[in-house]
């Protein structure tokens, strides 16, 4: 069984109730029950580590970084709490977001509840992303091509400071023409009819009972880390 | 019954000149109607009226005239109803798709008319069946080329079962085999009833595809309707009139003797996990005097050639020498002093405030010291027959053809010895296309050799003086383009012949 068999919004209420509990509790024997749970569900994910060792990198130098700001400002403990849930919230991040199926963003919101507009919003995020990066990597090199180095040579406050302004002409050709390509967005999207009235949509989901045991199981740890914080401070 | 357009004319917002002005046309079902014109002729405008996207999404314009669809007033209808009836295909396909998956794609449109999903589901395998293309249903749209997005597009509007199908400039982004099949398929679709109208900057092409009817726009008028034997004559004369100088004169001698200013040695290349090398083994040498014209269909390694000459690729074997020097022992920085790279789409890198900061960007960045720069500008800005325009003007709110020439200019202004440009054609009717071209050739201090990226035979004849094709990776032949292009198996390898189409449809249509 892999996680994706769990219909979509089975697997999102999953997420945002255990990423809640892990947000609400504080004491560390159930942080560390939460966060064996999220790694639990990265490794029933089954993401190839070469998809997610970069996240991880970046991750782990984040953690070391607050960890590091809590040992110094704070107490060991509070450090520790804190080092838990950035973990545990990774893990539950990767599991559920790298295996989600772009495609199912918007039946899977409209399912739930949100409206129409909403929900298609999502689906069209997801679309415009890998045109956004392939924009991003066409204006970069555009703009090497004009003698432009990305790396800053000077590593002084000041040049650090000014690094808004050197990326300027990575970030305004992208931000212009996404700009104008909505435009052309908007109209091929008014040619197709959209917003006329209510909508159809293609994908159908279905809760089986194993779903509904997911779902359950998310709202009783919810709880459970609700009365935790409570009970146990 | 048919689309008919009476004393039209629109003024969008905020304008002062009208974008049409007082256009009467007809444009019947089961023909084929070529609309040709330059850069703000006023196609787009008709096509939007015609689709409802003007009054509906411009509203603010002013709108005289009206627009009768099979006998419906437009006036009359809503957007929900139009989409019923004319489908429309937007020039960029990439920028027309907006769900993630071939088979979300075509079913867009159906889904926000409230379709049964049952019935939508029977129309996107009928839709993907006339086009051909049921085998890219569960297919990612962003992983498609640009001529099986087009095609994802078509289907997307035929699901919608209209009578008439709005083509805007539908060959720009496609190579010339992907372009025969498209308009082979615009045949087919009006010759099962639907009335095809195509807007088309590549005019000689276009009328590979037969049409019945012929309409030229200028400065938002119709400057001829009639049938394609008339519009070929009406051409012809206007071209000739035209015609400033021969393009062939302009054409310089290639120098055989001296070290070429740039070359490639046996360059290996592939992407990473790609299955098969991108670059199979290419040697060329760039010399003083060339404007070499290098062709061949998406794919066949064009582009991953050109950014070995800059050092945004480098060669996984093989060697580039650029002036003398190894390009693997210089930064892209470096190159840049040398090799100048134009992309295709100036919006890629226009970024400053005033023309004055963007053409002066590149010169700094290569470290020209300032007093030079500001000459170094004021000349490229003079080849690219912009000098008009002040410098402290913003380069957005330029037309598309000056922007290119902008980005051209940006380029020019770092001197480089070799100037390489991605189709310099793309997005821009002949006539600029041609007059860009006139003024690099003519430029005293132009770059000593040009490389162009180009799907344009008629432009490489006229004036290139070397044309070198390519396909799968690897050169199939390189020579004057008289050698070059008419040598058919050299051509047909490089998938550039173009057939007409077969010889029952021409002859059924054509006279």
């Amino acid at each position: 069984m892999r996680i994706e068999s769990f219909d979509p919004r089975a697997r999102v209420i999953f997420y945002v109730c255990l990423t809640t509990a892990v947000l609400v509790v504080n004491d560390w024997r159930a942080l560390v029950g939460l966060a064996i749970l999220s790694g639990g569900a990265l490794i029933f994910a089954r993401v190839p580590w070469e998809r997610m060792k970069r996240i991880w990198l970046g991750a782990v130098v984040f953690i070391a970084l607050i960890t590091a700001l809590n040992l110094l400002f704070r107490s060991p403990t509070e450090a520790a709490q804190q080092a838990l849930r950035a973990v545990a919230m990774a893990a539950a991040s990767l599991a559920i977001v790298l295996t989600f199926d772009p495609a199912e963003l918007g039946i899977t919101f409209r399912r739930m509840g949100f409206p129409d507009k909403f929900a298609f919003a999502l689906d069209l995020t997801a679309r415009f992303v890998p045109t956004l990066i392939r924009d991003f990597q066409i204006t970069i090199d555009a703009q090497k091509a004009r003698g432009y180095e990305l790396e800053l040579r000077d590593r002084s406050l000041k040049s650090i400071l000014t690094v808004g302004r050197r990326f300027a002409p990575i970030i305004v050709p992208v931000v212009v023409r996404a700009v104008l390509d909505a435009e052309d967005r908007a109209n091929a999207m008014d040619l197709r009819a959209f917003g006329t009235g209510p909508r159809t949509w293609l994908q159908t989901l279905h809760l089986r009972p194993r779903d509904y045991a997911l779902i359950a199981a998310s709202f009783a740890l919810l709880a459970g880390g609700v009365a935790a914080r409570w009970l146990l401070g | 019954m048919s689309i008919h357009i009476a004393d039209l004319s629109y003024i969008y917002a905020e304008r002062t000149a009208s974008a049409l002005r007082d256009v009467t046309l007809d444009f019947r079902p089961g023909q084929v109607a070529l609309v040709v014109g330059r850069s703000g002729s006023g196609k787009t405008t008709l096509i939007r009226c015609i689709n409802g996207l003007i009054p509906h999404s411009y509203k603010d314009g002013t709108l005289r005239g009206e627009i009768h669809l099979f006998g419906e007033c437009t006036a009359g209808l809503s957007l929900a109803q139009l989409a019923r009836r004319v489908g429309t295909v937007m020039q960029e396909p990439d920028k027309q798709i907006v769900a993630a998956r071939v088979m979300n794609e075509i079913a867009f449109g159906l889904e926000n008319i409230g379709l049964p999903r049952a019935q939508i589901i029977a129309r996107i395998h009928e839709a993907a069946r006339q086009l051909r293309i049921e085998h890219l249903l569960d297919r990612d749209t962003h992983s498609l080329s640009g001529g099986e997005q087009q095609k994802v597009v078509i289907a997307a509007t035929l699901a919608m079962q209209p009578r008439a199908l709005l083509l805007d400039e539908p060959l720009a982004s496609l190579d010339p085999p992907s372009a025969r099949a498209a308009l082979r398929l615009f045949r087919r679709l009006a010759d099962e009833g639907i009335a095809v109208i195509l807007v088309e900057h590549r005019t000689a092409e276009a009328l590979h595809v037969a049409p019945e009817h012929c309409v030229a726009l200028r400065d938002g008028e119709v400057a001829f309707d009639g049938d394609a034997a008339g519009f070929r004559a009406w051409r012809e004369a206007r071209r000739g009139m035209q015609d400033d100088g021969a393009p062939s004169e302009l054409r310089r001698p290639s120098s055989a003797n001296g070290a070429p200013l740039l070359s490639f040695h046996d360059v290996h290349f592939a992407y990473p996990g790609a299955p098969v090398e991108q670059l199979g083994g290419v040697s060329l040498d760039v010399r003083e005097g060339d404007l070499i014209a290098l062709m061949g269909p998406n794919g066949a390694g064009k582009s991953t050639l050109c950014k070995m000459a800059i050092g945004l690729l480098r060669p996984a074997r093989g060697q580039v020498i650029v002036m003398n020097e190894d390009a693997a022992h210089l930064t892209v920085a470096q190159l840049a002093r040398r090799v100048g790279y134009v992309f295709q789409n100036p919006a890629a890198m226009l970024f400053a405030n005033t023309l004055r900061e963007e053409l002066s960007f590149g010169p700094r960045n290569v470290g020209m010291p300032e007093a030079r720069i500001q000459q170094a500008t004021a000349e490229a800005l003079e080849m690219v027959g912009l000098s008009h325009l002040s410098l402290d003007q913003s380069p957005f709110g330029l037309s598309f053809g000056q922007q290119k020439r902008v980005a051209v200019a940006g380029v020019l202004a770092m001197q480089p010895h070799v100037l390489i440009l991605d189709e310099p054609t793309a997005g821009l009717d002949d006539d600029t296309a041609e007059d860009l071209l006139r003024r690099l050739l003519r430029a005293e201090r132009g770059p000593r050799a040009i490389v162009m990226v180009t799907h344009d035979a008629a432009l490489a004849r006229r004036f290139a003086n070397r044309v070198v094709l390519m396909a799968g990776g690897r050169i199939v032949a390189d020579g004057p383009p008289g050698d070059t292009l008419d040598n058919d198996a050299a051509m047909r390898r490089a998938g550039l012949l173009i057939d007409e189409l077969p010889a029952g449809e021409w002859d059924r249509h054509a006279h």
